[in-house]
């Protein structure tokens, strides 16, 4: 059965939820504990820096993108990384991009 | 004299103009410090929580169901353990047993996130924990 992979940014954790057939270890792990390459593993750093610098330390309450170009300009981008995470750990894994299954991206 | 111990949440309330028809807990951390939760929007609060996280905190085994009412028992009881980068851990007792749960929280006590933390991660910030500390030298 493949194991559950789900690309999701919040604050200042790490951006993948890993559903492990172990469950001791299920947890949220970072790009570079899954078997990426290098180019794909500093993207989704990348992204999630994208959404940490958002962070409203004073108020919290305003943090979070500001305009909706950016939400969709974020969301885009994880989508797209979800589909290279799919195309990377192949069919051993399930990649969803948020609540959302992926297919692996063709490669062109 | 007596000292009324809403008192400071009360001038938090004023000071942050916080609306409390939003507030779904508000508790005094071990530390003094006041920490709430807000209904919120997609981007903070609770509503934020349960869109990001509901299916994380089913894997551990809470239904989104009984999220809300899980994260109300965290923030009126939730004991706090440890730091996981700037996040602060805290060990929630709920339903006969323990919970462990990160929470991103604005300097002014706005909670804005929260997350279930799995044994991997505890296991990983015990050792951190407990890691002997490189002797300086003069």
């Amino acid at each position: 059965m493949p194991q559950l992979v789900r690309l999701q940014a919040d604050y200042f954790i790490e951006p993948i939820f890993l559903g492990a057939e172990d469950f001791d270890d299920t947890d949220y792990v970072n790009a570079s504990d899954l078997p990426l390459s290098p180019g794909l593993t500093e993207a989704i750093d990348a992204w999630q820096q994208a959404l940490d610098i958002t962070f409203d330390h004073q108020f919290g309450r305003n943090s979070g993108f500001k305009t909706d170009e950016e939400r969709v300009a974020f969301h885009t981008r994880g989508l797209d990384l979800a589909r290279r995470l799919q195309s990377e750990l192949g069919s051993e894994y399930e990649v969803y991009y948020e609540r959302e299954p992926v297919f692996a991206q063709a490669s062109s | 004299m007596r000292v009324d111990p809403d008192q400071d949440w009360i001038e938090l309330v004023e000071r942050e103009r916080i609306n409390l028809a939003d507030v779904v807990a508000w508790t005094r951390m071990a530390d003094g410090s006041l920490v709430w939760l807000e209904r919120g929007n997609q981007d903070a609060g609770l509503r934020h929580i349960i869109s990001r996280h509901e299916r994380d905190f089913a894997e551990f085994g809470i239904p989104a169901g009984e999220l809300s009412e899980f994260l109300i028992e965290m923030v009126r009881n939730g004991e706090p353990v440890m730091m996981q980068g700037t996040r602060q851990v805290y060990r929630v007792f709920y339903r006969g047993q323990d919970w462990h749960v990160a929470v991103t929280v604005g300097d002014n006590g706005f909670i804005v996130g929260a997350n279930p933390v799995g044994q991997r991660k505890l296991r990983q910030l015990l050792r951190k924990q407990n890691a002997p500390t490189r002797p300086t030298t003069s």
